[in-house]
């Protein structure tokens, strides 16, 4: 599935015009993923149907369970599909905990919780990127997200490495997760995207115009191009590996 | 006794993929048991093979369904069950022509 950034409904409906199944609602002005208001997130979900996905981005939240419990309850009672909460300078206990909370905060809710870590995170003393799997595992968490907060042309793969992404997202398909990947990912990141495999693609710049994340908006052209780049290489019709595709073992006659 | 098979279908429009799917289906399993993985692309194709060679349950047929694959698959542990053979309202056929030979995928680069 394509997961596409947006700011406002303006960008939703470019996305969704595009092919995205996901938009997902962010807020750049406040850090690079920060939250959106409530009202944006409810023009967006109410503006279609439920096949449309709509997740919201909590960014990085602070080490405070109750806060943050709060604003995922929020997402709940908005009708987001999924809410994401990310962690940048916090402890695995921190974070298990903020989980935890959040878990409970969606009761009564259909919205799935997924938690989100940041490749790039050494950058900064974050926490382990590798431990989303485990930390979604802990806390009854929906899915996985590993994502990147710095924005300067560094994409995902200059964090975590291909063999490294395949083995979380594997793990976490094995526990009945969905998984996304994301992180300045452009056409030229699909190949490597393909082999791991994760449930969803998220990306913003690749499909905005002139490919800015910030500076234009998401364009439907820019989408339903980066969306066929994509199933070319599901369908087979470019190869991702290469000619070393792996080899399948024969069926018995 | 012929059984009626589950059916995981990785077409569906879903957050969560075959694997996860494929897992939670093993549970309600016995060794033995088949199910079936309908799957429309070839990285999901590969993923599904390499899943059930590491989980050591056996993929024991491949059929070709449009432009995807049904892909049976057995529980480790015990002989394949005899199935009763799905029916698909959509295309009105069977479980569809026997896939050829597996072969890597990809066309051009």
């Amino acid at each position: 599935m394509l997961m596409v950034s947006v700011q406002n409904l303006d960008e939703a409906r470019e996305a969704v015009a595009g092919g995205a199944d996901i938009v997902d609602v962010k807020n750049l002005r406040e850090m690079v993923i920060g939250s959106n208001f409530p009202p944006v997130i409810r023009e967006v979900r109410h503006a279609f149907p439920k096949e449309v996905h709509v997740s919201v981005t909590l960014g990085v939240v602070p080490n405070q369970a109750g806060t943050v419990a709060l604003a995922v309850y929020g997402a709940g009672a908005l009708g987001a599909t999924s809410v994401k909460v990310g962690f940048i300078q916090s402890d695995y206990p921190t974070a298990l905990r903020i989980l935890r909370e959040s878990r409970r905060a969606l009761d009564g809710f259909d919205t799935k919780l997924i938690a989100a870590t940041f490749a790039d995170s050494p950058l900064y003393g974050g926490i382990d990127p590798r431990s989303v799997v485990r930390l979604a595992r802990e806390s009854a968490s929906d899915g996985v997200l590993i994502d990147t907060l710095v924005k300067d042309g560094r994409t995902l793969f200059d964090f975590l490495d291909e063999a490294t992404l395949k083995g979380l997202v594997m793990e976490g398909k094995e526990l009945g997760m969905s998984t996304a990947l994301s992180g300045t990912l452009r056409v030229a990141n699909l190949n490597p995207l393909v082999r791991i495999h994760p449930d969803i693609v998220g990306v913003r710049g690749a499909v905005c115009a002139r490919g800015d994340r910030e500076g234009r908006a998401v364009d439907a052209t820019a989408v339903a191009h980066f969306k066929d780049e994509l199933r070319q290489r599901l369908l087979g019709q470019v190869d991702v590996y290469g000619g070393a595709a792996p080899r399948l073992p024969t069926l018995p006659a | 006794m012929l059984r009626e098979a589950l059916v995981v279908d990785g077409t569906a429009k879903t957050c969560k993929g075959v694997v996860a799917g494929l897992e939670r289906a093993m549970t309600e399993l016995e060794p033995g048991d088949v199910v079936l993985a309908i799957v429309g692309d070839v990285p999901t194709r590969l993923e599904v093979y390499a899943w059930a060679e590491r989980k050591s349950h056996h993929v024991i047929e491949e059929r070709r369904r449009g432009a995807g694959y049904v892909i049976y698959i057995a529980r480790g542990g015990g002989p394949p069950t005899p199935l009763l053979r799905p029916t698909w309202g959509d295309t009105g056929g069977d479980a569809g022509e026997p896939a050829e030979a597996p072969r890597p995928p990809g066309a051009r680069t």
